[in-house]
């Protein structure tokens, strides 16, 4: 007997929006990167809980392993970015990056 | 054989990645921009035959459509403009052209699977690849001030905009069970209209408002646009956003089409926010590059008049604005790249008596500036004014009011930049690494001396295209209509 569906979408949501405040609000670069994964696995999960439930086998989840191989794709960018920043300011604080504005 | 309806993409992928290769061999590459310019060609000639085509293919993953021909044909436009354009950059970073050219190729190729894509993984995928592309171009040049910093900030929220752009995708898989555009569709049509429906297709505008930097999706692109490489923000600003439009097009049309009158008002409130805010927002700028990424937003808001129209003379004009704001875009960015070049200064202030040192740099960027705001008998006119009409004749007589009355404020901080060309003494030259000649020394052969010739090129063609699609507007306007033709019969 497995749980419904609506719990993994309710889990599914509550990992997107935790995701969405790390990245809105902490100020740690990496820790940011590490959010926007965390929305990313709520995604994820919604995929693949749709797939179990509605029947349709493997969409979801070929969806879902496209999802994580992009995903690590744009966290290889966005920590070489970091690195780079790291090694310039010696700093990986977003608030400290204040060049630009307007 | 499928091969024949993706070769244009196929053939940039490929002298991308054999550009890459060549690289690691660590020998100096000449003649860059006829290899990229050469590859492009090819790939138009392989675009050519496909416009008598209308199928989908590979399982109804791409789609092959009159406007999915036109987005491509002026990507591939856009993207030799681009390569010209760019040419004095190039001879000044010689160590990083390739991985330019390589990575603008290869965007190309992105940008063109994102206008073809008729199904939901393919769709995110070109999405993807286009977006993570763009983050290795602005982050190019990571000596430039704010570069690596800007660059972190596009990768953060590209990252959140992807998120929501897939958990609006995962509620669509949910409700239909499929990720085909045509069969989401048809599925919906059956059901009612629900809250979370609605909340799913929020998510989704909330992913392309981010490519197509429309308010309140648009905080980062002013940063980018500073900090980017000029010849890299100049594609960013115009096939990007093309490209986001198309997407969103196909996506609310097709997949989300049975709510069409409830997305028509979500448009036109965020096409009205959009031309509000980026017009005022770029009265009080002080760096050019700055000024037009946001006259680039309020552009973007003019291209989103015609998805709020929903009809098809609203499509086909946003079509055409949208080639004519790239012709007008590209020549104004190049203009700040030949004088960036030229003086190493992109602020307002740099500009001074630009007239008078450079007539024709000042000529063009005129132009284009009075072209994108909209005064006759220049393309923008038109193009704005097909944009008017078609929302009127949708009944949303408010917009179009908003967006003649935000046209007029656009005109305001244009001219002040001619004022500044045109009326202010020269400022002084600060090129780096040599100390500023004096002014008076500067004449205009001296200084467009230092401008490559193709970049001349490359603002003289796009300034041309400006200048003709406004007294001839009949052959664009009438391949737009045929681009739009299978959008609201």
């Amino acid at each position: 007997m497995s749980p419904p569906l609506h719990h993994y979408l309710i889990l599914a949501a509550v990992l997107f929006c935790l995701g969405l405040y790390g990245v809105l609000a902490k100020r740690n670069a990496i820790v940011a990167l590490m959010s926007v994964e965390l929305m990313l696995a709520g995604v994820n999960l919604n995929l693949v809980a749709f797939d179990r439930y509605l029947g349709s086998r493997y969409l979801g989840q070929v969806f879902a392993l496209f999802t994580v191989s992009v995903a690590a794709a744009e966290a290889a960018v966005g920590l070489a970015l970091v690195i780079a920043l790291a090694r310039r300011r010696n700093s990986v604080d977003l608030s400290e990056f204040t060049d630009l504005s307007g | 054989m499928h091969t024949r309806y993706l070769a244009p993409e196929l053939i940039l992928a490929v002298t991308a990645l054999l550009l890459l290769l060549l690289k690691v061999t660590g020998r100096r590459l000449p003649g860059l921009t006829a290899f990229a310019s050469l590859s492009l060609l090819l790939a138009g000639w392989a675009l050519w035959p496909l416009h008598e085509e209308n199928l989908s293919f590979l399982g109804g993953t791409f789609l092959l459509d009159p406007l999915a021909f036109y987005f491509k044909a002026l990507f591939l436009g856009t993207a030799l403009l681009a390569f010209w354009g760019a040419a004095g950059w190039v001879r000044r970073n010689p160590e990083t052209a390739p991985d330019f050219h390589a990575l603008l190729l290869l965007e190309t190729a992105a940008l063109m699977l994102m206008v073809s894509a008729g199904e939901l993984i393919s769709l995110y995928l070109a999405l993807e690849a286009s977006v993570v592309t763009f983050f290795t171009l602005a982050g190019l040049q990571p000596e430039r001030p704010g570069s690596l910093e800007a660059t972190l900030k596009y990768v953060l929220s590209a990252g959140v905009s992807a998120a929501f752009l897939l958990y609006g995708m995962s509620f669509l898989y949910g409700f239909t069970g499929t990720t085909n555009l045509e069969e989401i569709g048809v599925r919906l049509g059956a059901t009612a209209w629900s809250p979370l429906l609605l909340l799913a297709g929020l998510f989704l505008l909330t992913g392309f408002g981010f490519k197509l930097a429309i308010v309140p999706f648009h905080f980062w692109s002013p940063d980018v646009y500073e900090a980017a490489p000029t010849p890299v923000v100049a594609y960013l600003a115009v096939a990007s956003k093309a490209a986001g439009f198309a997407v969103a097009l196909r996506v609310f049309t097709v997949a989300l089409g049975a709510l069409a009158a409830g997305w028509s008002f979500v448009f036109a409130v965020v096409a009205a926010a959009t031309i509000v805010f980026g017009n005022l927002a770029a009265i009080p700028q002080t760096d050019l590059k700055r000024l037009l990424a946001y006259s680039s937003i309020s552009q973007a808001g003019y291209l989103l008049l015609g998805l709020a129209a929903m009809s098809r003379p609203g499509l086909s004009s946003a079509l055409f604005y949208a080639a004519l704001y790239t012709l007008s875009n590209l020549t104004a960015f190049f203009v700040v790249a030949a004088w960036e070049e030229a003086s190493g200064r992109t602020d307002l202030a740099g500009f001074g008596g630009l007239a008078r040192r450079a007539p024709f740099l000042a000529a063009a960027l005129l132009i284009a500036l009075l072209s994108l705001g909209g005064i006759p008998p220049l393309a923008g006119f038109i193009g704005k004014l097909t944009l008017f009409m078609a929302v009127v004749d949708a009944g949303q007589v408010w917009l179009a009011l908003i967006g003649a009355a935000l046209s007029v404020v656009s005109v305001y901080y244009y001219l002040n930049v001619a004022r500044v060309m045109y009326v202010e003494p020269p400022a002084a030259l600060a090129a780096p690494g040599s100390p500023a000649p004096a002014p008076a020394e500067q004449t205009s052969p001296a200084i467009l001396a230092g401008v490559a010739p193709t970049t001349l090129l490359a603002i003289a063609l796009s300034l041309l295209g400006t200048l003709l699609l406004g007294v001839y507007p009949t052959w664009l306007l009438r391949a737009a209509d045929w681009a739009a033709r299978l959008f609201w019969g």
